[in-house]
């Protein structure tokens, strides 16, 4: 029987599915996997001012923990591998867009106001010290939560096969879950993650112009794209996230994928049949 | 009654009187009121073997965690390193295996979904 624990963190609903071997007592690793949420949520928010993240990005160099250094190290390998697309230095491109405080507070039609902003800045890790450029700072909101649906899978992982989904990130161990990427699609997941981007939540208006929480690091800017979103597959819900931010800004990356056109089309492409 | 049927009853009240005591100073209900002092021993063990292990747990996985940092930037070095200069941006390698292996992990199927994916 699948058990099912559902909680909020990191402003998203989040889902525990476990089909736990006999014997194990779920509720204590239910718990566990919950708290590794709430812990990763008070190292890597940038809307918690006393959050480790908060605190590098305000003194721009900091001696940080293992996590927040691994976190910011996938962000940077993520920055090569993409060609820029995805960037962890796009927070205040965010913040110029709207998006300055937790999501639930952003405005729904709020007054104009200049956007854009430079991205691409320069991030170093040197030891146990992470060290921003002038006046750059990091959001690690996407690749943080699929960070944390890894971890979190990892505690689950052994009480039996399970799924961890936060949103739009879902990763699996073990089993075979079937998921809901379109009304009308579903696929079975037996091993890896899933991720979706897109421009169709987390959105805004900014004096009457729509605003959404995908920046294009190119221009700083809401990035504008034939696509309404994007679901990636990859080995990690971190690796999955970063894909699909890639995908969703037009770059051909050769997972399996679920793209959704602004015109209604569903395609489905990178193997997946 | 005879002499003889008092005298037998008295025995066997005897005997009852004699065996009960027996099993009482057998019991030894005195020894409960006293600790084994090798039962103390060894819950103060298990509970110095707890702490010891919640602290080496904690020491692995602040090893794992430096370690995955340094694969990471690893990783992206190899990929800065292996990137040709020409290579088109709409092109973007991935540390995920390729499609046909990836594809094995995830497949369409005709069934009601579980959970569902949706924009984050």
């Amino acid at each position: 029987m699948i058990l099912r624990r559902r909680f909020r963190a990191m402003n998203t609903e989040v889902e525990l599915l476990l089909d736990p071997l006999p014997g194990v007592e779920s509720e204590s690793v239910f718990v566990a996997a919950e708290a590794e949420f709430h812990r990763l949520e008070a190292l890597l928010s940038r809307f918690r001012p006393d959050s480790e993240l908060s605190r590098l990005n305000e003194a721009g160099e900091l001696a940080t923990g293992p996590e927040l250094r691994e976190v910011v190290a996938l962000a940077i390998a993520a920055r090569e591998r993409t060609g820029g697309r995805f960037d962890p230095t796009v927070h205040d491109a965010l913040v110029a867009a709207g998006y300055d405080r937790s999501f639930e507070r952003v405005e729904a039609d709020g007054p104009a106001r200049p956007d854009g902003a430079a991205c691409s800045g320069a991030v170093e890790i040197e030891g146990e010290t992470i060290r921003l450029g002038p006046g750059v700072r990091l959001d690690l909101g996407g690749i943080g939560k699929g960070y944390a649906v890894d971890r979190a899978c990892d505690v689950l992982a052994a009480a039996g096969p399970c799924l961890v989904s936060a949103g739009g990130d879902l990763a699996c161990r073990g089993g075979s879950w079937p998921v809901g990427v379109t009304d009308e699609l579903t696929v079975d997941l037996t091993r890896g993650a899933l991720a979706t981007s897109g421009r169709d939540r987390r959105r805004w208006r900014s004096g009457g112009e729509e605003r959404h929480h995908l920046i294009d690091p190119a221009t700083g800017r809401p990035a504008e794209s034939e696509l309404v979103r994007a679901t990636v597959w990859a080995d990690t819900a971190a690796e999955a996230e970063v894909l699909a931010k890639a995908a969703f800004l037009g770059a051909e990356v050769d997972v399996p994928r679920v793209l959704v056109t602004s015109d209604g089309r569903t395609l489905v492409e990178g193997g997946l049949a | 009654m005879t002499d003889h049927v008092a005298r037998l009853y008295a025995l066997a009240l005897a005997l009852v009187v004699f065996f009960v005591s027996w099993a009482a100073v057998a019991a030894r209900p005195w020894a409960t009121a006293q600790a084994d002092p090798r039962v103390a021993a060894l819950a103060a063990r298990q509970q110095r073997l707890q702490r010891e292990s919640a602290l080496v747990q904690q020491i692995v996985q602040a090893r794992y965690a430096d370690y995955r940092v340094a694969l990471a930037r690893r990783q992206a070095q190899l990929a800065t390193a292996r990137r040709p200069r020409s290579q088109p941006l709409a092109s973007v390698s991935t540390a995920a295996p390729a499609a046909p292996v990836a594809s094995a992990a995830v497949r369409i199927v005709n069934l009601p979904p579980l959970v569902i994916t949706r924009t984050s």
